[in-house]
């Protein structure tokens, strides 16, 4: 099966829904840094932009737009404790099982197996939901994601996991 | 799950699985599943070479699926 072509579906979706132009990011360059050490020694953070918080956090909005707001979730908190917030995509799966989506405890798994070396301490959920503020790209390659790789550097990590909503 | 986003946003190290979007560690209940797409993305950290390129690892769905904006599959 050919992978699904999502940009044209999501072009015609927001012009069909009013939202002008589905806003794409091209980088002007690439980034790139060697892993520095064996993967069986590198502590790995999690980052997640698919809306979710823990049950006691603020929730993100189902149908937000141009949120920036980061929750952070103890690398400990139990799948029960787990929400997600989005109604963007249907998550029903992931509502029964978090780690179809959020693999934290699968991180903490392959840590004590020597897989990894570690999981940072907090990982961090973002909702940022639809991108209807022009800034919005900007801000989140800029002042957003250089606050994500302080956080980052500062519980040790070697490497982040990006998983997208 | 978006190989033409990854495609487009070059990110330095990127793996894509053919699975319906919030799926991306497969099905639910199946951990062995979910590790071994897990074993395999963070496998990158180390075996990539070169930014930009997207690696299409070998865990897939098993049966056709759409995408519609906003709808439950």
């Amino acid at each position: 099966m050919a992978p699904i072509e999502y940009i044209p579906i999501m072009k015609a979706y927001y012009q069909s829904a009013g939202l002008g132009d589905y806003p794409l990011y091209e980088p002007s360059g690439d980034a790139w840094t060697p892993l520095a050490k064996p993967l069986a020694e590198c502590h790995i953070a999690l980052i997640c932009s698919a809306g979710i918080s823990c049950r006691d956090q603020k929730p993100f909005r189902p149908h937000g737009h141009d949120d920036y707001s980061v929750r952070e979730v103890p690398v400990g908190t139990p799948a029960a404790d787990l929400t997600i917030n989005y109604d963007y995509f249907d998550h029903r799966d992931a509502d029964a099982d978090v780690n179809v989506l959020f693999p934290l405890a699968l991180l903490r798994q392959l840590a004590g197996e020597g897989f990894l070396g570690g999981v940072c301490p907090t990982a961090y959920a973002m909702g940022i939901g639809r991108w209807r503020d022009p800034a919005t790209p900007e801000r989140l390659l800029g002042e957003v994601a250089e606050d994500l790789a302080r956080r980052c550097r500062e519980q040790g990590a070697d490497a982040v996991l990006l998983v997208p909503g | 799950m978006m190989h033409d986003i990854l495609e487009l946003n070059r990110p330095p190290r990127a793996a894509f699985v053919d699975m319906p979007i919030g799926h991306p560690f497969g099905r639910p209940f199946d951990p062995a599943g979910q590790l071994a797409v897990l074993r395999d993305v963070l496998s990158l950290l180390a075996t990539a070479r070169e930014p930009g390129r997207v690696v299409d690892l070998p865990h897939g769905w098993g049966e056709p699926f759409t995408f519609t904006p906003g709808q439950r599959r």
